[in-house]
């Protein structure tokens, strides 16, 4: 045996002792050569630095999905990669992707660029850790190391305007103290979930969710006061009404790539951290009246929180934002439409995943063109959803605009096109509510699962118990209904804004923003600063363009959802294609998860 | 002392370092609520830890890696806090920080200005 065979032997028994690792080992590769050149401003560097992020990202996702065909589920003492491990990460580095072009557009000409491409990654390689955590402490430390990264990230991203120790304007103080509070919540729930553990620990002494489930400690009383506790920590990250003060405060001031970066990695962990508990969930909700009761309260909350909420606000990021809490107050009444037996375990993952694939497809073009205007108008101007009226005022962009318009009008789709549907390809309340035989026999079979598991101890006769949740199931569907009611008029209401041609609004709005703007900075000693970007603005009301790249990015995003439509269409009406699961589509992660 | 009296005297530290981060205002006052969680959870930990499990070596290890992670993302936010000030004491020490408000415009994320 030579030198050669010996180093190659060690090489490969390193590779196999890595897996399921592989996309975290190419992105380490990636920030090794981005450290060469980390503190460079040339324009060379930074497109290199893009191409080797895209690279790292594809080749991730390439090598993971080959390498677990290959060598099957993972699972040891600390990390566990199955199915929906494999989907789950798929689907982050397919966000990552996409808010690497968000950050390449919108960062390019920053001195700290290759920096935040950096953070970028780190952020990238801690969640996919995350993802695949099975132990307590594991999940624990890769979830702090995740909001770690993603606060490195933001802050990052927010050092705009001085490079310097000192903060120059009043605005940038601002910020700084909305990323104060926002991560100070954040950690809040952090400490919560590690109270939490605690109790799981002191009643069980076991390592891992699926062990707990596995003997008998489930039921025990301490067990259920660390769960409270996690699943209200849970509450308290995703910033869920009335605990929202902190994220729409940010939201509204931050950078516009931070906004895509909570948004998809941020509020997208917390979800995840609530999918990590679905074993326990599962065991729980099942049937229990007071968890449905409850989600069902917390459901409703957030459907009219974040419809009241958009329909007050003419901004187009607090509109997206309460919109996100919309989506988020459906996924949370599937919860409990699982709990009242309607929904299955598969199901309710389903949905989870293929509402949140559809919201990022609808969200990043919208977002890119809406971040795009308000560089061009400065800030605070596109506040106001009436400037982006001014797209059809250039003649180059009416293609552009209708594209835009279009995908305004998709919006609602991210409620019915996936996720809601039954394999027979029915909406499941619909189902239900028309079938009501099929309904009173769920609620029975229900029953008989709480009395064989008997865990409930239910004093309750049959009647009472199936009237209880017949009258949640309606209230259930009247909000959900409501809902996407609601979610229709907010769509309609941004069309016709779009639509309308009246300048006089925006021009008033724009002259009283400057004047917000001179009072506010004048502790600060910068009204020189200010005038100077007001001047800009007014030359950029006049020569507004896009680029040609620009222009041509969302048109795929444009194309992706139009096809996902249309197969949406042939599903409802039972027709699947042939070559349907080679397709991206989000009902193909339905297809898989099944 | 007996384990269920010590969980009574550790659910009253959680409890306070509860009350306390959704009523303080300070940064430091904040930090500091946040720290009387982590010494409850800690404590948590090891009385399980001495009265049913003393053989064991994982709480040691949670609390470990849950501590270093934890920290380091508490200082980094204190590094931020204070590596960004405008110079003017003002304007850095007197600003709100409250965790948890309810007035309209935070309801709704409107400004008052």
């Amino acid at each position: 045996m030579t030198y050669l065979d010996g180093f190659f032997n060690y090489i490969k028994s390193l590779v196999g002792k890595i897996y399921p690792f592989y996309g975290i080992a190419i992105f380490l590769i990636a920030i090794f050569l981005l450290l060469f050149y980390l503190l460079s401003t040339k324009k060379a560097l930074k497109i290199f630095s893009i191409i080797i992020s895209f690279t790292a990202i594809i080749a991730a996702i390439s090598v993971s999905i080959i390498s677990f065909f290959k060598n099957g589920p993972f699972s040891s003492y600390l990390f566990n990669f199955d199915i929906f491990e494999l989907v789950i990460t798929c689907f982050i580095l397919f966000l990552a992707l996409n808010i690497l072009i968000f950050i390449s557009f919108k960062n390019f000409y920053r001195k700290n660029f290759n920096k935040i491409v950096l953070f970028f990654l780190t952020t990238v390689i801690s969640f996919i850790f995350f993802i695949a955590s099975a132990n307590l402490a594991m999940i624990f430390s890769s979830l702090v190391l995740v909001i770690i990264n993603i606060f490195i990230l933001i802050t990052s991203l927010n050092d705009r305007f001085s490079l310097g120790s000192f903060v120059k304007t009043y605005d940038e103080h601002i910020v700084k103290n909305y990323i104060l509070r926002f991560f100070l919540v954040s950690l809040v729930s952090m400490a919560l979930i590690f109270v939490g553990f605690s109790y799981i620990f002191g009643a069980t002494d076991l390592k891992s969710f699926v062990q707990i489930l596995e003997t008998e400690k489930i039921l025990n009383p301490i067990v259920k006061v660390g769960l409270v506790i996690i699943f209200s920590a849970i509450y308290l990250f995703l910033f869920i009404f009335p605990f929202q003060s902190a994220y729409i405060r940010l939201i509204k001031r931050c950078d516009s790539t931070s906004l895509t970066i909570i948004w998809f990695f941020y509020l997208t962990c917390g979800l995840f951290l609530l999918l990590k508990l679905r074993f326990v969930f599962f065991y729980f909700a099942k049937g229990n009246l007071y968890i449905s009761t409850a989600l069902l309260l917390i459901g409703v909350i957030c459907i009219l929180g974040g419809n009241i909420g958009s329909i007050k606000t003419f901004s187009v990021r607090r509109t997206l934002s309460f919109i996100y809490f919309t989506v988020l107050g459906l996924l949370i009444l599937a919860m409990f439409y699982f709990s009242s037996g309607i929904l299955n375990e598969k199901s309710l993952l389903k949905i989870f995943i293929s509402n949140l694939v559809f919201v990022a497809m609808l969200y990043f073009p919208f977002f890119l063109i809406a971040a795009k205007l308000e560089e061009h108008f400065q800030d605070k101007i596109f506040d106001n959803l009436a400037s982006l009226k001014y797209l059809k005022n250039n003649k180059n962009l009416k293609y552009f605009s209708i594209t835009l318009i279009i995908l305004i009008i998709l919006f609602p789709f991210l409620v019915f096109a996936n996720g809601y549907l039954t394999e027979k390809g029915q909406f499941f309340i619909l189902a239900n509510l028309v079938n009501s035989k099929s309904l009173s026999q769920r609620i029975s079979n229900l029953f008989d699962i709480i009395k064989d598991l008997n865990k409930n101890n239910l004093n309750i006769s049959f009647e009472l118990f199936k009237q209880y949740y017949l009258i949640l199931i309606y209230v259930a569907t009247l909000f959900f209904i409501i809902g996407i009611l609601f979610l229709f008029i907010n769509i309609i209401r941004v069309v016709i804004i779009v639509i309308k041609r009246d300048n006089s609004f925006i021009d008033d709005k724009i002259i009283s923003v400057k004047n917000i703007n001179i009072n506010l900075n004048q502790n600060l000693d910068s009204k020189i600063e200010n005038n100077k970007l007001s001047n800009k603005f007014e030359n950029n009301k006049k020569n507004y363009n896009f680029s040609n790249l620009e222009l041509r990015l969302p048109k795929f995003y444009y194309i992706y959802i139009t096809v996902s439509v249309i197969f949406f269409v042939l599903l409802l009406i039972n027709i699947i294609l042939g070559f349907f699961n080679l397709s991206l589509l989000p009902s193909n992660l339905q297809l898989l998860l099944r | 002392m007996k384990l269920q009296y010590l969980n009574y005297i550790i659910f009253l530290i959680f409890l306070l370092g509860l009350c306390s981060v959704a009523c303080v205002k300070k940064f430091l006052s904040i930090l500091i609520s946040i720290q009387i969680i982590l010494v409850s959870a800690t404590l948590n930990f090891y009385s399980f830890s001495l009265f049913l499990y003393s053989l064991t070596s994982w709480d040691k290890i949670f609390v470990f890696f849950g501590l270093l992670t934890i920290y380091i993302f508490l200082i980094l936010i204190v590094f931020y806090n204070y590596f960004k000030q405008t110079g003017l004491y003002q304007i850095d020490v007197l600003k709100d920080l409250n965790l948890f408000k309810l007035s309209k415009s935070d309801w709704w994320g409107e400004d008052n200005n």
